[in-house]
């Protein structure tokens, strides 16, 4: 049975990526040994790879622009930026480049870019390095968007983007998640795979079994932790919950094909990381109000963080960030 | 560079005409700075990264006018596809985009990967003066010289960004920024094709060779707006540059007076066939 | 006695290493002091006596523990048998939770829901969970269906509640005179708990053999009538595990003489069956639909509102009528044939054929590609 961490899965993705293509490069700040990059998710790598590990200075946009260019001459560069905070000092890069060129040159240029970066708070770092501003690039055309959860394999995952995308893909992991085990069945939680179109599979996560569920949450990547915790916690009270969550953030295809999951017939959350407005979420919900009109049972119900920066004090910082009592207020709410 | 200037005023004209949208950036009066530096490179494994004032470094490279013209025209037959117009070309080692400075780091990391490949392409990244105010530009300039590329920056120095002068922009020397970096800076006479050339050949040969990037400073001017209708440089000054600093007069001294003709009769006969093509003649 | 637990090991680990105790066991130690230490991926944590005592050790170094996991027992006294002990701690401390009544969340919104409060339920475990709730809200609804009129037939209906059907149904159930609707079957969740008519939905279909078992239900009758080919395989499935149907006819339905009725039919207000027609299994007549005399219809048909057929019109099986139908004498209609509002039939319509209304109406085939051609 798997009990890797979500940190090692990624390790292990990076690793085995570097293994089996040498136009696999590495660049970000802080990566080298003994340090292995700020949370040490390139641990090692510096040490079996060592021509194609590159540390950098603090420049994310000249960062992101040389990948970009390394890119374009047929490498896979995978950049980490080391908050996901810092990705607006390369948005420019991001937007007004690596998306455009595929889109604007026709696909004569390719842009296997892989941009890897922690997003999310938790950890008491405060306001500028503790964000969820994966939202900010969800409507840019040509750039996919993947944040796996703990229900996810994120490794192999990300091996096959590092080693398959031929246009550049924003790979958000939340920092909350490194030292979680990844689930796999092994308690009360019952798990699996639903294999899609676009070849980002959705997990779904139920905390029973033999009938059907109570509510419905849609949820991605961070989320995971307070999703999963709330539905343990639901077990003893049989609340039945079924999960859903997507390892892709696609809001640009008008009905995300793992909407097939869905019937209408129970309760609908959708919950994220992130301030409320203008988010994956209230895409989803828009979605699925367009998709299930007249046959929801009530109104799309959506959980986000506070609208507020998140704060460095743990005590604050948790009433800003969304929890497991908000999920299940929410949960018994719905059915009530 | 005669093809050049007559393809930038017959654009110029089909603009004035409403038979292409958008903006259009001509080179006027800096055709020495794309011919010199271009006729250089080694066209099958060298790149260029080109900006919002490219179709003089499009035109040396490739000299497809039917390409570019229909592309800044919009039309499907365009270089690419209508997708791009005046400020997004790209065709084999071309590449260009609109936003100031972006290239530079680009420029960078496709030297790089070519640098891990082994294949000796040099890369060339071309800016203006306007663009040093760009910070882009300078981190893509400390991981250049700290990693070796190999890039040359090319600086066309028209002295003007749209329609503000250097003077207004930058504080200091502009043609020492590089230095600091540890990358030597060579400057020179953008109107003297010749020089132009003889220089950035022998720039590319050192980077060849391995020892790193470097920069080429050209001083030029900017005959024609920046785009239409934003030019509020004095009359006399404008003319004083007309007659001084043309590399096409130059030229047409060096390579005497029939010649020249013969060229600029060639060059309009292609052009002329080109727009008839497309329907605009 | 006191165990002594492992610390909080901050937010970002659940588990820890043990590195191993400090002091020796069976060692007096004293409140305050470092004994042992555990080791986070980002951390070592101290691990001091919070009590005076001999150290009784439960763990041994690099054993993974949790927060709050007993690491160690500090009793007065040299103990012998360790477990024990634990055993003893673990029961203290649970003796120090009150007993109640659990009611888990589910339970709690169903009681809710159905306005039950905990006394009604006799609770005699110490859990109430949803089965319990279900099991009472169903026997609950039954009951108070059957009070003081226990001389009518219980009918159980099936199905129907989105589309209307059940309604119609139980209308006009409620004003027989032999029968009584006791409960609504439906498969559609989005229903359960609410009542159609004042008569109680309560789930799907599993529930009816233990009704019928009980003695709590006398026949049922089947009140959809979109998928025809779903109630005719439903009719035959129930009919085949003994489940007894039977016929609702509304109290205005006006059958003449010699009219024969099969089971499981819905008959409803105002509609006339001529004298002879025969009427097989399964059939759905809506209000107002008037059959001539000698009309023989199959089984799990349905039809509309106002339906007119002539006299000795022979119906299939699964034939659907939408409404405003006419039919002249002697036609024959096979299985399967839909026919459109507002059509008049003057030919014969073969099986699994969609009649269109209009003045060249065009039959077109649904079961196989054959196109026919009408006018009707």
């Amino acid at each position: 049975m798997n009990t890797e961490s979500y940190l090692d899965s990624i390790r292990r993705g990076l690793r085995g990526a570097m293994e089996s293509d040498e136009r696999v490069y590495l660049i970000g700040e802080d990566l080298l040994d003994p340090y292995g990059g700020a949370f040490k998710v390139s641990k090692g790598l510096s040490t079996e790879f060592p021509k194609r590990v590159l540390t950098t200075p603090i420049s994310e946009s000249a960062i992101t622009g040389l990948a970009t260019g390394m890119a374009i001459r047929g490498l896979r560069p995978v950049v980490e930026i080391m908050f996901g905070d810092f990705l607006t000092l390369c948005t420019d890069q991001l937007v007004n480049s690596a998306t455009k060129f595929p889109l604007m040159y026709r696909d004569k240029v390719r842009v296997p870019l892989v941009l890897r970066t922690p997003m999310g708070g938790g950890r008491g770092y405060g306001p500028t390095h503790s964000q969820s501003i994966e939202k900010m690039f969800l409507g840019v055309p040509g750039l996919t968007v993947v944040s796996p959860s703990l229900a996810h394999d994120p490794g192999t995952l990300l091996k096959r983007t590092i080693l398959e995308s031929e246009r550049p893909v924003l790979w958000v992991e939340y920092k909350s998640l490194y030292p979680k085990q990844l689930l796999n069945g092994g308690d009360e939680l019952r798990i699996w795979q639903v294999e899609g179109e676009d070849g980002y599979p959705l997990a779904v996560v139920e905390n029973f079994s033999g009938s059907d569920p109570d509510v419905v949450v849609i949820a991605y990547g961070g989320a995971s932790v307070p999703l999963f915790e709330s539905m343990r916690r639901l077990i003893p009270e049989e609340i039945r919950v079924r999960g859903l969550l997507p390892s892709r953030l696609d809001t640009r295809t008008k009905t995300p094909w793992w909407f097939s999951e869905i019937t209408g017939r129970e309760p609908i959350i959708v919950a994220e990381h992130g301030t409320r407005g203008f988010t994956w979420g209230s895409e989803i919900a828009a979605e699925l109000n367009l998709t299930f009109f007249g046959r929801l049972v009530a109104p799309v119900r959506r959980l986000a963080d506070a609208d507020n920066v998140v704060p460095a004090g743990r005590g604050l910082e948790r009433e800003v960030l969304l929890n497991e009592e908000q999920l299940i207020k929410a949960i018994v709410e719905s059915i009530t | 560079m005669i093809l050049i200037r007559y393809v930038e005023q017959s654009l110029l004209r089909l603009y004035a005409q409403g038979l292409m949208g958008g903006t259009v950036h001509t080179c006027i009066g800096q055709e020495g700075c794309a011919v010199g530096v271009v006729s250089a490179i080694d066209r099958q494994r060298d790149m260029l990264f080109s900006n919002h004032r490219g179709h003089g470094h499009y035109l040396a490279y490739c000299g497809d006018i039917h390409g570019l013209i229909a592309e800044i025209m919009g039309l499907p037959i365009g270089v690419c596809g209508g997708m791009g117009g005046s400020q997004h070309i790209q065709r084999e080692n071309f590449y260009t985009n609109g936003i100031q400075g972006a290239g530079v780091p680009i420029a960078v990391g496709m030297g790089l990967a070519e640098r891990f490949k082994g294949t000796g392409a040099v890369s060339l990244a071309f800016l203006g003066d306007g663009t040093f105010g760009e910070g882009a530009v300078y981190e893509a300039m400390n991981l250049a010289a700290l990693w070796s590329a190999p890039t040359l920056f090319v600086v066309e120095h028209n002295g003007y960004a749209q329609s503000t002068p250097s003077s207004l922009q930058h504080a200091g020397d502009l043609s020492r920024r590089a230095e600091p970096f540890g990358i030597p800076v060579t400057r020179t006479e953008g109107a003297d094709v010749i020089a132009v050339f003889e220089v950035a050949n022998r720039l590319l040969g050192q980077i060849r060779a391995g020892k790193g990037p470097r920069l080429l400073f050209l001083d030029t001017h900017r005959f024609a707006p920046h785009s239409k209708g934003d030019d509020f440089r004095d009359r006399e000054e404008l003319e004083r540059i007309n007659r001084e600093c043309d590399p096409i007069q130059r030229l047409a001294a060096q390579i005497g007076a029939d010649t020249y003709e013969q060229v600029r009769k060639a060059a309009e006969i292609e052009v002329d066939i080109v727009l008839q093509e497309l329907g605009v003649q | 006695m006191k165990s002594l637990n492992t610390p909080f090991l901050g937010a970002n680990d659940d588990e820890a290493t043990f590195n191993g105790w400090l002091v020796a066991a069976g060692s007096r130690v004293e409140a305050g002091m470092l004994v042992a230490t555990v080791e986070t991926t980002k951390a070592v944590l101290d691990v001091e006596a919070e009590y005076d005592g001999i150290l009784h050790p439960l763990v041994e170094r690099g054993a993974r523990v949790v927060p709050g996991q007993p690491l160690a027992i500090l009793a007065g006294e040299p103990i012998d048998d360790l477990q024990a002990a634990l055993a003893a701690l673990s029961a203290e401390a649970d003796a120090n939770i009150p007993f109640e009544v659990r009611v888990t969340k589910k339970a709690e919104i169903l009681m809710r829901r159905h306005g039950i409060v905990l006394e009604q339920l006799g609770a005699d475990t110490s859990v109430v969970d949803e089965a319990a709730v279900s099991q009472f809200v169903e026997q609950r609804a039954v009951n108070e269906r059957r009070l003081g009129i226990g001389h009518l037939q219980r009918v159980g209906v099936i199905g129907g509640v989105g589309g209307g059907g059940a309604m119609i149904v139980i209308d006009s159930l409620l004003r027989s005179y032999s029968q009584q609707p006791v409960c609504v079957f439906e498969r559609d969740k989005v229903w359960h708990g609410r009542t159609v008519l004042g008569v109680p939905v309560i789930g799907s279909l599993e529930a009816l053999s233990g009704m019928l078992e009980r003695e709590e239900l006398d026949a049922v009758v089947i009140a959809f009538n979109r998928d025809l080919g779903e109630r005719a395989s439903l009719f035959e499935r129930l009919t085949g595990e003994g489940v007894p149907f039977c016929n609702v006819i509304d109290a205005r339905a006006d059958l003449r003489s010699l009219v024969t009725v099969g089971n499981g039919n819905v008959i409803l207000a105002n509609v006339y069956l001529g004298a002879g027609t025969r009427v097989g299994d399964n059939n759905f007549i809506s209000a107002n639909v008037f059959l001539e005399h000698g009309n023989q219809l199959g089984n799990a048909n349905a039809f509309g509102p106002g339906v007119f057929t002539s006299g000795n019109v022979t119906i299939g099986d699964r034939v659907r009528f939408a409404t405003g139908i006419f039919v002249e004498p002697g036609i024959t209609i096979g299985d399967g044939a839909v026919i459109a509002s507002g059509s008049v039939l003057t030919v014969d319509v073969p099986a699994s054929t969609t009649v269109k209304a209009g003045r060249r109406a065009v039959a077109r085939a649904t079961a196989s590609t054959q196109e026919n051609r009408y006018e009707s």
